[in-house]
């Protein structure tokens, strides 16, 4: 017990000289506040049009009700505009005064098909009228917050392990890995000496961020729970780029194969329908994910917490047997 | 001077070559390409999935059971169910849905527009006008103002969703590549002291960096040149493409060096590097939400990469886009290779 805390204390007093403690409570805390910033943008996000000023104020006050106006004196300034990279419809009149839409060609269904919706309101009288009222259900945070802040959970849970699969790395190009193995440390002590750090740095970093982002309603012992059982999916790819990786080098290498099978089970949980998220079980990352959307959207109870963690350390498990020799060896060699 | 430059790319090309790292990339680009080929569908839409009652039963009734067939939910995403509260499960359960509700009012039918809260209030005017159109038009009202198309003879807009997303694996994988790995060879060689023996020796900062940085452009052709046959084809603008991906693997690989150039080791640099490698993947959200494209976002160095690949692969013509991308790609290359000189002359100074 005195050496993996001892390895801990040589570990965290290196991280506090090299100034990466710091580093790692900086990052997550600027990668939060920026996306902060940066979610009521893109929750304001609309449709796009560029209007000339000679169609009247009316109609411009019209179109500002369903999107952001862009105003120009003339035709030529619209088509310019329209055949600039982004989605956005032009809206003119002829010398005859009819209404004209003008599109680059290659835009969505809905910069198509809104203007002529908006247009037809303002020419004509409803045919038929019928009342419209608007409810909400209370829901206040977009789907842009929540998987934003999934994603930056999982990317400080990550991070952890790449530094300390770095680490590793460094030790053995200086030789104080081989050094360890005439000492009386064994191999389980050293590698829970090096892990403490990769699992208590990342519970305050998860705490810290949703913090952060205004989302600290949620059931904090969940996010407890499910953040230090993800530590483990973490602490595996910090040994495996250690342990397999010779030099700086090869380690970018394999943390860049290792990173797409993490990335893409999350884009599928995203993409793909409910029904073939099976082909995603076997990925750690999905656990994470669906645990941390359900705790934070507040649809999972402790049972079905309990079902993504019991995944999540099933797929770690799996994954640590079968990598667990190669590991050993490369920790050794 | 170009003995010395091509001296220095042999031996990183040798180093990378060693350490596996050509093989990584054209591994990953035939991984890029089977998930596009086989697993992408090309279909996608993020469409919201609509619930839907009626409870309406006076005149009119049939129009209004009809005010949602739209084409865009004549498809699994529009789904009637019994009641209200049927409505606003559904909705709890998926982030993205709406639901409607026609019943009856005291003089004439209410449409409750159900909303989870978060919505803007243009969505709101979206969705009310959207449902009066289609109001009106089953009551004969067809009428459509001129459009006029600026490239009507580009076949543009075929692009299957698979296809679409390859301009997103180029830019992260082969114009991005540098950003990550440059990092590594520079605090690799200053581990081994090669970067300290270098300074005894007749060549220059620029030189070394540049053969460094000619590294990731090789890398960043090998991604392309493998992923854009396999899922594009062979019929694209080449030359633009190429020429792109060059641009912004300088552009990313002197980032790169500039980052990495304020710390000892890969261990420090590494949690910036993963934090600025996500600043500069903004811009894929304005190209999967085109109309969201804040300044702060098409300032990014990645905004243009992105958006010229794209015109690059899916041409429309537009050469004046292409001419910008060049210029604004080129100076951008400029500035960062200097800054990234100049940084690492200070800090071999300092060392």
């Amino acid at each position: 017990m005195r050496r993996i805390v001892s390895i801990f204390q040589r570990d965290l007093y290196s991280s506090l000289r090299d100034n990466l403690f710091l580093y790692m409570l900086l990052m997550p805390l600027l990668l939060a506040i920026g996306l902060r910033f940066f979610l009521p943008s893109a929750q304001s996000a609309s449709l796009q049009y560029a209007l000339n000023k000679s169609i009247g104020k009316e109609v411009i006050t019209e179109f500002e009700k369903y999107g952001r106006v862009e105003i120009y004196n003339t035709d030529e300034e619209i088509i310019r505009r329209v055949n600039q990279i982004g989605d956005i419809a032009g809206i003119t009149q002829n010398e005859a005064g009819e209404y004209q839409i003008i599109l680059e060609g290659n835009e969505g269904h809905d910069t198509e098909a809104i203007p002529q919706k908006i247009l037809r309101d303002i020419t004509r009288e409803n045919r038929f009228i019928v009342d419209y009222q608007f409810t909400d259900l209370g829901t206040v945070r977009a789907p842009t917050a929540v998987y934003g802040t999934i994603f930056l959970v999982l990317t400080v849970i990550l991070a952890g392990g790449m530094v300390i699969g770095f680490n590793i790395i460094e030790e053995k190009e200086n030789r104080t890995l081989k050094a360890l193995s005439v000492s009386p440390v064994t191999r389980w002590e050293y590698v829970l000496g090096r892990s403490l750090i990769g699992i208590l740095l990342p519970v305050f970093q998860v705490y810290l961020i949703l913090l952060i982002l205004g989302i600290w309603d949620v059931n904090l012992w969940m996010v407890l729970l499910t953040t230090l059982v993800s530590t483990s999916m973490a602490l595996l790819v910090g040994f495996f780029i250690g342990g397999v990786s010779t030099n700086q080098l090869g380690g970018i290498a394999n943390l860049k194969a290792v990173f797409l099978l993490l990335v893409l089970p999350v884009v599928g949980a995203l993409m793909l329908p409910e029904e073939k998220h099976i082909f995603l079980y076997w990925a750690p990352t999905y656990w994470t994910f669906t645990a941390f959307k359900g705790i934070i959207l507040k649809t999972i109870d402790w049972i079905r917490l309990s079902i993504q963690i019991g995944g999540l350390l099933t797929t770690v498990t799996i994954a640590f047997l079968l990598l667990k020799e190669r590991m050993r060896k490369g920790l050794i060699s | 001077m170009f003995r010395r430059y091509f001296s220095l790319l042999r031996k990183d090309i040798l180093s990378a070559w060693r350490n596996y790292f050509f093989l990584v990339v054209a591994v990953l680009a035939l991984i890029f390409a089977g998930l596009i080929r086989f697993l992408v569908p090309e279909e996608i839409t993020i469409k919201p999935e609509a619930y839907y009652f009626n409870e309406y039963q006076e005149a009119m009734e049939w129009t209004l059971r009809n005010i949602v067939t739209d084409e865009e939910y004549q498809s699994e995403k529009f789904h009637k169910v019994d009641s209200r509260e049927a409505v606003i499960s559904g909705m709890r359960a998926n982030l993205n849905s709406i639901g409607i509700v026609i019943k009856a009012g005291q003089t004439q039918p209410v449409i409750e527009l159900i909303f989870h809260g978060f919505e803007n209030q243009s969505v709101r005017n979206l969705l009310k006008i959207s449902i009066q159109d289609n109001l009106n038009r089953v009551l004969g009202d067809n009428i459509d103002f001129e459009t006029i198309i600026l490239k009507e003879n580009l076949n543009i807009k075929t692009i299957a969703a698979n296809k679409s997303i390859v301009p997103i694996f180029l830019m992260s994988e082969a114009a991005l590549v540098g950003f990550i790995v440059i990092a590594a060879f520079i605090f690799m060689e200053k581990d081994e002291g090669t970067l300290r023996a270098y300074q005894v020796s007749p060549g220059r900062t620029p030189e070394y960096l540049a053969a460094k940085i000619s590294l990731m452009i090789i890398l960043g052709w090998v991604h392309t040149v493998i992923l854009v046959p396999l899922t594009i084809g062979v019929h694209v603008n080449w030359l633009p493409l190429i020429m792109i991906v060059t641009l912004g693997s300088i552009v990313s690989s002197s980032l790169g060096l500039i980052v990495a150039s304020f710390f000892q080791n890969l261990s420090q640099a590494i949690v910036w590097i993963i934090a600025g490698n996500m600043l500069l993947g903004l811009p894929m959200v304005s190209y999967f939400v085109p109309s969201f494209a804040p300044a702060y976002i098409q300032m990014m160095p990645t905004y243009p990469i992105l958006f010229g690949i794209r015109e690059a692969l899916f041409t429309t013509n537009n050469t004046g886009m292409i001419r910008a991308t060049y210029m604004i790609l080129a100076a951008q290359a400029i500035l960062t290779f200097l800054l990234a000189v100049i940084t690492y002359k200070r800090q071999l100074v300092r060392d």
